[in-house]
C-alpha cells in the first residue's frame, strides 16, 4: 500500500477536510455532506435531539418565569395561605413529576433544577408574609441547607453551580451584614472565598479524574475558579498598594495567591490542559506584576509611561507563546 | 461526536451520492498530510490579548500627550494615527512571525486608530476654522482598510464592533432613528449570509477574515436588541423606535432558516413537523413584539448550532436569558398579561416538543 492509500485509510477528521477546501480540492457542496457524514454537521437526528432539549429547556424556563410574573402581578391582593399553597403546589407537583421520569433523564435533572429554584421562591414568600426582622443572609442559607441533598442526587452540574453561588452569596450577605469592620474576622471574607471555591473546583477535579461524566464540564470549575482568583487578587493589591493598614491576613493570603498560581499552571500545563485556567492565571499574574512595578517606578518620570506599555505588550506575547507551547506540548504527549 | 469512517469512504460515499466524484488522491494525501497550521486561540485568550492591547495603546497615547510629541487635536496628530496603523499593517504582513511583533502591531494599530479618530472627530466640528465634514464616513473607511489588511482576528473583530457603533452613533446624530430597524436587519440578514455561504467562504480561504467580521456583527446585533428594556425607553422619540418591526423582520427569518435547514435534510416545506416550528416561531411573536431579542436570540442559537459554533451557542443562551428577564419591564402589558403569554408559551413549547416526538418520525422529501 502506498503512502496516498494509507492516508486515504485514516479516520476522517473536520481538520482534513477543511484543509482539502482551502485547496480547492473538493467544493464547499463536498465540504457540507462530507461533515454531515462525518457528523459535525447536525443531520436530521441531531437536530430532533436539540429541537427536544432546546424545547424542553425553553418550555420549562417560560413557564417558571410567567409562575414567577404571575405572583409579582397578585401578590398584594393574594391571601397568605393561596400564596404560600400555590408555590408548595407546585413543589409537590414537581417531586411526583421527577418520581415519574427519573433522575436520571435530562428531563428530570432539569425539573430537579427548577425545584430548587421553587424551594427559593417558597422561602422569600415565607419571609414576606411573617416578617421577622431577620436579616436575608439567613434565608439564603436555610435555602442552600434544604437544597443540599437533592444537589447532591442531582449529578447536574447546573444545578451544583448555582448551589455554589448560593453559598458564595450567603458569604457576602453575611459579611454585609452581621460583621463589623471592628471585628478580628471582618478581614478574612477573602480567606473564606477563595476557601469555598478553590475547594469546591478541587473537588470538581478529583470528581472529574475519578471517571464521572456528569463532571467532565469545564466551563462550572472555570467560572468558579475566577472568584478563587479574584478572592486572592484583591488582598495581593492591597499589600502592594499598601493604602492604610494592610490586615496581617493579607499578607498570608498574597503567599498563597503566589503557591496557588504554581499548582496550578502546573496542574493544568503538565496533568490536565486548560488554556482558560491557565490564562486566568497569567491575568492575574500579570495585575500583580504590573501593580507593583508601577509602584515602584511611578515618580520615575513621563518614559515610564511608555515603558509600562511595551512591557504589557511584551508580557502578553510572552503568556501566549508560553500557551501555544502547552497546548503544543500536550497534543505531543497525547499522541 | 464525529463518526468512525476513513477519507476514502467519505469519497466513496459522496461519490455515490454524485458529489465531487473526481477527487486526485495524491494531491488529497499530501495536503491531508501536510504540518497543520498553528491552531487559533480559543476565545478567551484572544479577549484577554485585544483587554491587554487596549491598555497598551492608551498607555502610549497618554505617553505621546504628556511629552507633547502629540500636544494638541490637529493634522499632525492625524498623520501620526494613520501612520501608526499603516505601520502595524505592514510589520503584520511583512514582519518575521513572532508572537511579540503580532501584539506589537495590534497595540500600535489600536493606538493609531484612537488618534486618528479623535482627531477625525474633533475637527469635523471645529468652529473656529470653518471646517465642517461628516466624521463617520472617513472612520468608517478607516476600520474597513483595517479589515481588509491587517490579519489579526482580534483587531478585526475590534473594528467591526467600532463601524457598527459608529453606523449608530450617525443614526442618532443625524435623527434618523427609523433606520435602526433597518440597521438591525442589515445585521441579522448578514449574518444569516455569511453562515449559509460559510463553507463557499472557507473554500475561498475568506475565513481568516470572515469570522471576526461576523463574530463582531452578532455581538452588536444583540446590543442593539438590548436597546428595547434599555435607558433608551426615555429617549425623547422612543415612540419612533417601533421594536415591532424588527420583531417581525426576525421572525421572518428565523422562519427562512427553519424551512431551509428543513429542506436541506430532506423535508417538504410544508410537513407537519415544519409546519408547527413555523407556527411556534410566530406565537413567539407575543412576547417578542416587545422583546424582539427573545426571537434574535433564537434565531443565533439555531446558527450556531447548524453550523457547530458552540460559542454563538453559549454566546445566544446567554443573552436569551437576559432577555426574557428583561421582559418583566415591558410597560406595554400589564405583568398579568405578560405571564399568562409566558405560561402559554411554555406550555406551547413543551407540546410541540411532544408532537414532534410522536408524530413527525421518518417524514421526508
Amino acid at each position: 500500500m502506498d503512502d496516498s492509500t494509507d492516508t486515504l485509510a485514516t479516520q476522517a477528521t473536520q481538520e482534513g477536510m477543511l484543509k482539502l477546501a482551502r485547496a480547492k480540492v473538493i467544493n464547499a457542496r463536498a465540504l457540507e455532506r462530507a461533515l454531515e457524514i462525518l457528523g459535525i454537521a447536525p443531520g436530521a437526528t441531531q437536530w430532533n435531539r436539540f429541537l427536544n432539549t432546546g424545547l424542553l429547556a425553553l418550555g420549562a424556563a417560560f413557564l417558571i418565569t410567567g409562575v414567577f410574573f404571575f405572583f409579582a402581578y397578585n401578590w398584594a391582593d393574594m391571601h397568605r395561605f393561596v400564596k404560600l399553597g400555590i408555590v408548595e403546589g407546585l413543589i409537590i407537583t414537581a417531586v411526583a413529576y421527577i418520581s415519574y421520569k427519573s433522575l436520571d433523564t435530562l428531563t428530570g435533572k432539569i425539573t430537579l433544577t427548577v425545584l430548587a429554584l421553587l424551594v427559593g421562591a417558597l422561602l422569600s414568600v415565607f419571609g414576606q408574609i411573617y416578617q421577622t426582622g431577620a436579616d436575608s443572609w439567613r434565608g439564603y442559607v436555610l435555602c442552600s441547607v434544604l437544597i443540599a441533598g437533592w444537589v447532591w442526587v442531582s449529578k447536574f452540574s447546573p444545578l451544583w453551580f448555582i448551589w455554589v453561588l448560593l453559598l458564595n452569596l450567603c458569604l457576602f450577605l453575611y459579611w454585609g451584614q452581621v460583621v463589623d469592620y471592628r471585628d478580628p474576622i471582618y478581614d478574612s471574607l477573602f480567606l473564606w472565598l477563595f476557601l469555598f471555591n478553590g475547594l469546591a473546583v478541587l473537588a470538581w477535579e478529583v470528581g472529574s479524574a475519578k471517571g464521572l461524566t456528569w463532571l467532565a464540564n469545564r466551563w462550572t470549575p472555570r467560572l468558579l475558579s475566577l472568584l478563587a482568583f479574584y478572592a486572592l487578587l484583591v488582598p495581593t493589591l492591597d499589600v502592594i498598594n499598601g493604602y492604610g493598614e494592610t490586615p496581617s491576613l493579607f499578607y498570608f493570603m498574597a503567599g498563597l495567591f503566589f503557591v496557588i498560581n504554581a499548582l496550578v499552571i502546573y496542574f493544568y500545563s503538565a496533568r490536565k490542559l486548560d488554556l482558560f485556567m491557565l490564562t486566568a492565571s497569567a491575568a492575574s499574574l500579570m495585575f500583580v506584576l504590573n501593580a507593583q512595578v508601577f509602584n515602584w517606578f511611578e515618580n520615575a518620570g513621563d518614559f515610564f509611561i511608555l515603558f509600562m506599555g511595551i512591557f504589557i505588550i511584551g508580557q502578553t506575547a510572552l503568556v501566549v507563546t508560553l500557551l501555544r507551547r502547552a497546548s503544543n506540548a500536550w497534543e505531543q504527549e497525547q499522541k | 461526536m464525529t463518526t468512525q469512517i476513513s477519507f476514502g469512504e467519505v469519497f466513496n460515499r459522496m461519490a455515490g451520492e454524485g458529489i465531487d466524484s473526481s477527487v486526485p488522491t495524491e494531491a488529497v494525501a499530501k495536503i491531508i498530510s501536510a504540518k497543520a497550521e498553528e491552531a487559533p486561540l480559543p476565545w478567551y485568550v484572544r479577549l484577554f490579548v485585544g483587554i491587554a492591547a487596549w491598555i497598551a495603546a492608551i498607555l502610549i497615547v497618554v505617553f505621546l500627550f504628556i511629552v507633547e510629541v502629540l500636544d494638541d487635536i490637529d493634522t499632525k496628530t492625524l498623520i501620526f494615527g494613520l501612520v501608526f496603523c499603516a505601520i502595524a499593517i505592514l510589520i503584520n504582513r511583512f514582519g518575521p512571525r513572532n508572537t511579540f511583533l503580532e501584539q506589537l502591531a495590534l497595540a500600535i494599530s489600536l493606538t493609531g486608530q484612537v488618534l486618528a479618530g479623535v482627531v477625525i472627530f474633533e475637527m469635523s466640528y471645529s468652529y473656529s476654522s470653518g471646517i465642517s465634514y461628516d466624521p463617520y464616513f472617513p472612520t468608517i473607511v478607516l476600520e474597513l482598510i483595517i479589515i481588509a489588511l491587517h490579519r489579526n482576528s482580534v483587531l478585526r473583530f475590534i473594528s467591526t464592533i467600532i463601524i457598527t457603533s459608529l453606523i449608530v452613533g450617525m443614526i442618532f446624530d443625524k435623527d434618523i432613528v427609523g433606520m435602526i430597524h433597518v440597521f438591525t436587519m442589515a445585521l441579522a440578514v448578514g449574518t444569516l449570509l455569511i453562515f449559509i455561504s460559510e463553507y463557499h467562504l472557507i473554500s475561498r480561504g475568506l475565513e481568516e477574515i470572515t469570522y471576526p467580521v461576523v463574530y463582531g456583527m452578532i455581538l452588536s446585533f444583540f446590543a442593539l436588541l438590548t436597546t428595547p428594556a434599555s435607558a433608551f425607553s426615555t429617549y425623547p422619540d422612543y415612540n419612533d423606535f417601533n421594536w415591532d418591526i424588527s420583531a417581525i423582520g426576525i421572525l421572518i427569518l428565523l422562519a427562512f432558516l427553519t424551512v431551509y435547514i428543513a429542506r436541506g435534510l430532506g423535508y417538504r416545506p410544508f410537513s407537519k413537523g415544519v409546519v408547527a416550528l413555523l407556527i411556534t416561531s410566530a406565537l413567539l411573536l407575543v412576547p417578542g413584539i416587545r422583546v424582539p431579542g427573545i426571537l434574535g436570540a433564537l434565531l443565533m442559537l439555531a446558527l450556531g448550532f447548524w453550523r457547530g459554533h458552540r460559542v454563538l451557542i453559549g454566546i445566544s443562551t446567554a443573552f436569551l436569558v437576559y432577555y426574557i428577564s428583561t421582559y418583566y419591564y415591558s410597560l406595554d402589558w400589564t405583568l398579568l398579561v405578560k405571564s399568562l403569554s409566558l405560561m402559554a408559551i411554555g406550555i406551547l413549547f413543551l407540546a410541540l416538543r411532544y408532537f414532534l416526538a410522536r408524530f413527525t418520525k421518518g417524514e421526508t422529501a
